[in-house]
């Protein structure tokens, strides 16, 4: 959002105001700009003087000596005088402590501020922006009023230690960056605004590559039938046959498909060709080959130009039928989940194997997808937050869902690693959905063998979105699942961890972000939303709540 | 498909190498993804690095291994 100038009349002096109107998480930078006669402090560099450049003030009047805040300079008004009677202001430009430098420059009378020399010399004055943090902490709502639409949740309640959304928790109208998504197919990046994620223009932007298919047309086989882009029935006894599909794409490209195949005989081949002319043609991508029915998906990377996708009958005597044919869309991955909390905790993953799923096969996932399928691929984000920064009072919040079943309890949000050989002295939100009963837990794990928790059964649900909140004060803890409120008091808490916070990941600890990262104590799902607060938010957790259910149309 | 480093700083640097040749956003823009896998220690304190996706020239091809033993953290519940 560009600035806006306001234009101040103060004791007869007009200045102008600049104000950034960025509105991010309560926190607006104001400028004075530019330097006017109301100035009252100002920064000035000294060239070859490091120890003299700083933040210098006086008070808003002529020819005033203007002191370095912290430091021993000065510019001062060593003599000035009228335009009848000579027309200069003579500055001094001196460390007092040692009178190096003592350097001096000259205006006219008029130029009665030191930055108004037309020559400073070794002098460089500039303006202060002052980042001004506007408290956004309101009123709880825990109602909306008639007429009106449920406030934004920096509305509700402000000061958040951090933020993560695909919403804009501080603009209504969505115009603040959410989220930088890596596109699979060329590795292209770009950042989101929240208005993008809602209006699809990231699930285009994540698209943009994705090409059709045209109709399969024979070429060789001794029968073929029901041709068209999504299948065929081909059969041959002795001959080569090829099934040519045009699609067109560049060196690089990853195409993944998805078809139904059956096959009666033979092992057929599917590839990227560089012609429809199987005669003048060659290979363009990698080969896969089926030997098998069923229901297949299939990711093909051209190493060369390409117009064609062929399936071939790999031998013979061949008898396939091939339908449900599509191209699938492109993958979107989290590099960067910003921080809306204004206090720039962005949330980064710039290994490409570990980034959250955004975007799926061309589908968005309506929040971060982690899976786990190995020890070094498992996708997880950190939080530059720690345990033992969250102070005595603290809450926690996570929005999402299980989308797998387990027998094991996993990590949906904190420093917790989730079992024995704990991470000693975190906290975390955990989870677990099996087939007969649901677990949800805040836990705090004080030593490698010893840990205490809160927990409720039955509160999750498999692919349902659950709000988990707990609130932590000094060993009184409030736990909530949808609203469903228990209350514990916690004996000798130890928060003492200064692993970084997770999110959908356990991990045992050692730094920031060592330790042993496993799949068994990471939870597979979906992550919305991610509020911590080192203050305590338990009279507040009907407001959050409310907000966040009304969001996301949760029971 | 592993790759197996005696270091860790090792490991990160091929990693970083085929991000370069995949063109990841840090290394044409300054900011974003930078690696393409995360390297793991193992039980015998080498670095083994995931290049089943990578573009692996023939000395690389010839040292790849599929037998790594990635540590297990203490467990007693």
């Amino acid at each position: 959002m560009p600035e806006k100038s306001f234009t101040v009349t103060r004791g007869g002096v007009t200045s102008t105001i600049s104000v950034n109107r960025d509105i991010d998480a309560g926190v607006t930078t104001f400028t004075r700009n530019p330097l006017d006669k109301t100035t009252t402090r100002v920064y000035v560099t000294v060239a070859g003087h490091a120890d003299m450049s700083g933040v210098y003030s006086a008070s808003a009047i002529a020819h005033a000596t203007w002191h370095q805040e912290g430091g021993r300079g000065q510019i001062a008004a060593y003599d000035y005088s009228p335009a009848d009677q000579g027309n200069y202001s003579h500055w001094l430009l001196v460390d007092d402590s040692d009178a190096d430098p003592y350097f001096e420059f000259f205006g006219t009378f008029a130029q009665d501020r030191p930055w108004e020399s037309s020559n400073t010399g070794m002098a460089t004055f500039s303006t202060i922006s002052e980042p001004i943090s506007v408290d956004r902490t309101a009123s709880v709502v825990t109602s909306d009023r008639a007429g009106e639409s449920r406030p934004l949740l920096s509305k509700v309640v402000g000061g958040a230690a951090v933020a993560y959304s695909l919403r804009d928790l501080n603009d209504k109208q969505g115009n603040n960056k959410v989220v930088r998504v890596r596109r699979e197919s060329d590795n292209q990046e770009r950042d989101f605004l929240a208005k993008e994620v809602s209006n699809g223009t990231l699930e285009d932007w994540v698209n943009t590559n994705v090409v059709s298919n045209g109709v399969f047309t024979n070429i060789g086989f001794e029968s073929f039938s029901n041709a068209s882009s999504s299948g065929f029935t081909a059969s041959n006894t002795g001959s080569t046959g090829f099934a040519a599909s045009p699609i067109s794409g560049s060196n690089g490209t990853v195409i993944s498909v998805s078809f139904d195949i059956n096959i009666t005989n033979g092992s057929p081949k599917l590839m990227l060709r560089t012609n429809l002319d199987p005669a003048n043609s060659s290979p363009a991508s990698n080969s896969l080959e089926y030997t098998s029915s069923g229901s297949k998906t299939a990711t093909l990377t051209a190493y060369t130009n390409f117009v064609a996708l062929y399936f071939t009958e790999g031998d013979v005597p061949s008898n396939f039928t091939v339908s449900n044919f599509k191209i699938l869309g492109d993958d979107g991955f989290v590099e960067t989940w910003y921080d809306q909390s204004g206090n720039g905790r962005d949330s980064t993953q710039a290994t490409v194997a570990r980034q959250p799923i955004i975007v799926e096969s061309g589908t968005f996932q309506d929040g971060l997808k982690f899976t786990h399928t190995d020890t070094t691929n498992g996708k997880r984000m950190y939080v530059p937050r720690s345990t033992s920064e969250l102070g005595t009072e603290f809450a926690l919040v996570w929005v999402g869902k299980l989308t797998a079943n387990s027998g094991f309890t996993k990590v949906l949000f904190g420093g917790v690693r989730g079992v024995q050989g704990n991470n000693s002295g975190s906290v975390g939100l955990m989870g677990r959905v099996d087939t007969s009963s649901t677990t949800a837990t805040f836990r705090n794990e004080k030593t490698s063998s010893s840990s205490q928790s809160e927990s409720q059964s039955n509160t999750l649900t498999l692919n349902e979105d659950s709000v988990m909140f707990a609130n932590y004060d000094d060993d009184a803890v409030v736990f909530s699942v949808d609203g469903n409120v228990t209350t514990d008091t916690f004996s000798s808490t130890v928060l003492t961890s200064t692993a970084d916070l997770r999110i959908m990941a356990g991990q045992s600890a050692s730094g920031a972000t060592g330790g042993f990262y496993r799949t068994q104590e990471s939870a597979t799902g979906i992550c919305k939303e991610i509020l911590v607060y080192d203050t305590n938010q338990s009279a507040n957790r009907p407001a959050i709540e409310a907000n966040i259910k009304n969001q996301y149309n949760l029971t | 498909m592993y790759l197996l480093f005696p270091t860790e700083e090792d490991a990160w640097s091929r990693s970083e190498q085929e991000g370069i040749s995949l063109g990841l956003s840090f290394h044409t823009e300054g900011k974003g993804s930078r690696y393409v896998t995360a390297p793991e220690q193992t039980i015998d304190g080498l670095w083994a690095l995931d290049v089943e996706s990578y573009d692996l020239d023939e000395s690389e091809q010839a040292t790849t291994t599929v037998d790594v033993i990635f540590p297990e953290p203490q467990e007693e519940e």
